[in-house]
């Protein structure tokens, strides 16, 4: 189990090489000038940029003029040096270290995907289960629908539907922001305020996702159904309640648990588009206004941040698969 | 008739859309059927003869595919008596198991579906109230009740009345019949949980071992801790008999039990299978394409071919005097070390496609003995012995023609 | 009765060497296929859908012809705004009434109506021909993504499941590490690359969105890639593709027997399926301003002027809502197809 999981740690960490490279080299498709530009126009416009500051990030990014093949090797490998110390650099427009601008916003963007993702289960699990068992009946149908729906909107159509609707015109919610910054509230009505202001963009992940949750335990219990070992419950003589919520709920949680191990890592990287709409502090908002800004530390650190998390979802399902499936041994 | 123009060519698209409106019709009024409430009264029978203990009657069991309706089992007949072990024997798609699964109404719907008929069983289960709790002796033992019920027309809601307690089954596929998820033990308990009124823990456990220390399995207390990945094919096999065992039931049905297993460990799931006959009080269905198995275990056998039975008898009738050719082809079809310097028989042909069947005998194509009548209707049982019957027109009795 | 007797005789004659399963007849493939697709509702829907968008995409301008994409509705109205003021002079109280006439040269923001069925954008263009020809965009943009990206694929796939070895594990670990990138983010890093390079006068504007679109089949080829080498190692395994080896068939029968029929209807279900997901690529990334720029439009860009104009995302929702809908009607079209194909085109799909 340890060998297993230290062999594919080490492999993790060469994708994470190859994708560190590209996200380098997309970079470095910035040509020079803009970048100055860019960094004068900040430090201008009063953001706390120091010359020195500027002068480390050109040499760590090998931003030098007619940069030869090697210094752009050169300061590919500055930058990992610095990424290995979990050093990723200082983000231009915000002026702090960008793993310090990431830890802090990251909490509002987890909260915000922790409470969507505990719902989306709580609601697709039930609704995949009874589209299946009720198989090419109104129900399955009436569900499938929805499924196709939730999958094919847009986000930033939908919660901007939500958001005109809910909190413009009928003025039940706040429309955008994480707190009402003209009022002074303190404890159990700071709460409320915030449940209010977090309400349409939770409310829209969560239409948004239960859709794919919802096809997979469909997909899921319907192959579980079909199986052997359910044919053998149902020979024992067991209703078919128990058939269903005992023997083959165990099995269509398998897949479901696993899915679920992948998605920790997805709590903590934000949703661009939804904290956009909202215009929420998260750490997908922040992000999409560094890059807007061309922010070269933030964009890297930030993608690199995405990368990790995202080799780290595939490696924890596996080992989440293991953990749930019996048969699974980790080798 | 453009008989012969339209049997090379594809259904039109007509035809597709009046199969599938007939079968939307028919697979919704069967289904409502079997998914409806039911008093007790109306799948209560009698057995027309009292020594057996099951009577399937004219069982017919459809599939309704957009291909047209597969009468998979079309009007078969015949009866287990008690204590007795009857075989199956056909070749695979003859339907042999589609009329088992008929028994345990596991017909997968809304396509497969009981279509008419009648599978009559004799029930012996504890007495149960009104309300469904089972009536105490003042003893402290519970009541039993000997009761007929009509299985085709039961309900599913309560079909578990008979699954596992009276009827119990083991399947063709070990490897993929027991729940990966659930322990042995867990999936053994679970059989003593619903069908012994006052089971603990403790009891189905201890009973659970005392099964599988009965299919001879060495290491109970091992087996009944581990999942099912961990054991062999045959290990497993021997759980799910162990399974089936569990709640005394009065008819076990073993649908191929050994074809998916080596050959050593085929005939070792045959000794136990047959030393469980004579320990356990009860009748056994094997259903299997193995002249073999059929010899040495069965007390009678029902041969089928295409959905129907063709002839039935005792394993001394079938063995020592097969009449349908059909039947004798089968055995002749059967390796044995004297035949070593001819050729294997084999009857010509494959068992015809279940749709859209003729109404002449099925086997005409096949067979090297027809006479003219093999033309006319689809021949009728003909009875040769007290036991034996044979659907045949080389049997036909002058007084049935005409 | 002597007639009867011949045809009898006849058909024993013949079903010597017909066997009964000849006398069967069974649905033709193709009826399968377009059976089980027409099956579901939901298909039948989907290419409604479709086509319909297709029409009013393609064919809608040439009957909608009151407006074009970048016609200016320069009708405009003129505006009197009125105000007064008092003020007093030595006892007197004078009141001044003043009216300013403002002439707006462009009918900017005119709720649908007669001329404007659609009413007209912030900045004077009709919505509904801008609807008409920024679908356009989104659709052959999202067409050409996925195009390229399932020939990119097939190609990589291919070449891995046939070369094996090296080859096959450089592909994969490239796969691999192609997976792992976030898609819109590392979008934003080009987009903002490519400010750069519109600002120092390197490229033109309108590129941008092929040029991110390009680069998303560059990163997403590999999920048809590992279709495609799935499919090859796993007949490789099969029976009969060693038979055909032993028979010593040509690589291009077996490419073209075997592995396109094989392989053919996954693809087609994945391609229909990534469409709906390359149209939401599209628009999202038009929708955060990467998209085509005025005077042209696609769905998206449509929806980017709320980003900015709350009044516009509050009480003007016919300059955006429209594009919206639009963008859910092909992506649930194309899912629903999508849905259907694979019902229709898996075997293993039972009913």
């Amino acid at each position: 189990m340890l060998k297993y999981i230290a062999k594919r740690l080490g492999y993790a960490v060469l994708v994470l090489l190859g994708v560190s490279l590209i996200i380098y080299f997309l970079t470095r498709l910035m040509p020079i000038d803009f970048v100055r530009d860019k960094v004068n126009s900040m430090a201008t416009s009063g953001a706390t940029v120091s010359a020195e500051m500027v002068d480390a990030m050109y040499e760590s990014y090998g931003l030098v003029e007619d940069a030869t093949f090697l210094d752009i090797l050169k300061g590919y490998f500055n930058w990992l040096g610095d990424l290995v110390q979990l050093d990723l650099g200082t983000s231009f427009k915000y002026g702090i270290p960008v793993a310090e601008k990431i830890a802090m916003h990251m909490g509002t963007s987890f909260i915000i995907a922790l409470i969507a993702a505990v719902f989306e289960f709580l609601i697709a699990i039930p609704l995949g289960i009874t589209a299946a068992t009720h198989q090419y009946k109104f129900r399955d149908y009436l569900v499938t629908i929805l499924v196709m729906i939730g999958i094919s909107l847009p986000a930033f159509f939908f919660g901007n539907i939500l958001k005109s609707w809910l909190s413009l015109e009928l003025g039940w919610f706040p429309s955008s922001g994480l707190v009402d910054a003209t009022k002074d509230l303190s404890g159990i009505t700071l709460l409320i305020d915030y449940a209010r202001h977090v309400f349409i963009p939770i409310l829209t992940v969560v239409i948004l996702s239960i859709g794919a949750r919802m096809r997979m335990t469909r997909t899921n219990m319907l192959e579980v159904l079909g199986s052997d070992y359910i044919r053998t419950a149902r020979a024992k003589g067991l209703t078919e309640r128990v058939v269903i919520n005992k023997h083959a709920f165990r099995n269509t949680l398998i897949p479901l648990v696993t899915s679920m191990a992948g998605l920790l890592p997805s709590l903590f990287s934000g949703a661009i588009i939804t904290e956009q709409v909202f215009d929420l502090p998260g750490i997908g908002n922040i992000a999409l206004q560094a890059m807007n800004a061309g922010d070269i530390p933030f964009i890297m650190g930030y993608n690199m941040f995405l990368a990790v998390l995202s080799v780290l979802g595939v490696l924890l399902a596996d080992l989440m698969y293991a953990i749930v499936d019996p048969r699974v041994k980790l080798e | 008739m453009s008989k012969e123009k339209k049997a090379r060519g594809y259904l039109t698209g007509r035809e597709i859309r009046a199969i599938a409106k007939a079968n939307k019709a028919d697979m919704k009024r069967l289904e409502a059927y079997k998914n409806r409430k039911a008093d007790e009264e109306e799948f209560l029978t009698e057995m027309k003869d009292p020594s057996n203990i099951l009577e399937i009657e004219d069982l017919h069991t459809y599939f309704f595919t957009e291909q047209g309706v597969v009468k998979a089992v079309n009007g078969v007949s015949f009866n287990i008596p008690k204590n007795a072990t009857v075989g199956i024997v056909g070749e695979s798609g003859c339907g042999k198991s589609v009329t088992s699964m008929s028994v345990m109404r596991l017909i997968q719907g809304p396509t497969g579906q009981i279509y008419s008929g009648s599978i009559r069983f004799k029930a012996h289960d504890v007495a149960r109230d009104a309300k469904g709790k089972p009536i105490k002796n003042e003893d402290g033992t519970y009541a039993t009740e000997d009761k007929t019920y009509d299985i085709a027309k039961m309900p599913i809601r309560e079909i578990h009345r008979i699954r596992g307690k009276q009827i119990a089954m083991i399947f063709q596929e070990p490897m993929t019949s027991l729940n990966p998820v659930f322990t042995i033990g867990q999936q053994l308990d679970e059989v003593t949980f619903i069908h012994t009124p006052g089971a603990t823990k403790e009891s189905a456990k201890a009973r659970s071992i005392e099964m599988l220390n009965l299919v001879g399995i060495a290491m109970p207390e091992r087996v009944y801790a581990a999942f099912p990945h961990e054991l062999s094919g045959g290990m497993r096999q021997r759980v799910m008999i162990a399974m089936a065992l569990a709640a005394d039931p009065r008819l076990i049905i073993a649908d191929e039990p050994t074809t998916a297993l080596d050959v050593t460990i085929q005939a070792q799931i045959l000794d136990l299978l047959r030393d469980l006959k004579d320990k356990i009080d009860g009748s056994i269905l094997l259903i299997t394409h193995d002249l073999g198995v059929i010899a040495e275990m069965a007390d009678y056998v029902v041969v089928m071919y295409a959905g129907k039975v063709i002839e039935q008898g005792t394993v001394e009738e079938i063995f020592h005097n097969p009449l349908h050719p059909y039947t004798i082809g089968l055995q002749k079809s059967k390796p044995t070390l004297k035949s070593d310097d001819e050729a294997l028989f084999n009857i010509p042909g494959n068992v015809p496609n279940p749709v859209d069947m003729p109404n002449y005998c099925y086997f005409k194509e096949r067979c090297d003995k027809c006479v003219k009548a093999c033309s006319g209707d689809y021949p009728c049982m003909v009875q040769v012995s007290p036991t034996h019957y044979v659907a045949c027109h080389l049997y036909d009795k002058e007084e049935n023609h005409g | 009765m002597d007639e009867l007797e011949l045809k009898d005789k006849e058909v024993v004659e013949e079903s010597v060497d017909t066997p009964l399963d000849k006398n069967v007849r069974l649905m033709s493939p193709t009826q399968m296929l377009l059976r089980r697709f027409f099956r579901s509702k939901l298909s039948i829907v989907g290419l409604v859908m479709v086509i319909s968008l297709f029409l009013f995409c393609f064919a809608g301008p040439l009957l909608y012809t009151a407006w074009g994409e970048t016609e200016l509705d320069k009708s405009g109205k003129t505006e009197y705004a009125t105000s007064e003021s008092t003020y007093t002079v030595d006892g007197v109280t004078y009141t001044i009434h003043q009216t300013t006439e403002t002439h707006l040269v462009d009918n900017f923001l005119s709720s649908p109506d007669g001329i404007h069925p659609l009413g007209t954008d912030d900045q004077g263009y009709d919505v509904l021909a801008r609807l008409m020809y920024g679908g356009r965009v989104s659709l052959i943009v999202s067409f050409m993504t996925v195009f390229l990206l399932t020939i990119f694929g097939v190609l990589m796939g291919g070449i891995a499941g046939y070369f094996g070895g090296w080859i096959d594990n450089v592909i994969m670990r490239i796969c691999d590490v192609l997976m792992c990138l976030p898609g819109i983010p590392i979008l934003l890093i080009i987009s903002s690359a490519m400010d750069g390079w519109v600002s120092l006068g390197m490229m033109e504007e309108n590129w941008r969105i092929y040029i991110l679109m390009l680069f998303l089949t560059f990163i997403s080829w590999p999920g048809t890639a590992r279709l495609v080498r799935g499919q090859i190692l796993s007949l490789r395994e099969q029976e009969y593709m060693v038979a055909a080896e032993a028979m010593g068939y040509s690589v291009s029968r077996k490419i073209f027997k075997h592995l396109v029929p094989n392989v053919m209807p996954q693809l087609i279900v994945q391609m229909s399926l990534s469409l709906g997901s390359m149209i939401l690529y599209e628009a999202t990334l038009s929708y955060l301003n990467m998209g085509i720029k005025a005077p042209f439009t696609a769905w998206g860009s449509m929806i980017n002027i709320i980003t900015t104009n709350q009044d516009i995302l509050q009480n003007h929702l016919y300059v955006w809502v429209p594009a919206g809908v639009c963008i859910v009607v092909a992506v649930l079209g194309f899912n629903f197809v999508g849905d259907g194909l694979r019902d229709a085109l898996d075997p293993k799909a039972r009913r």
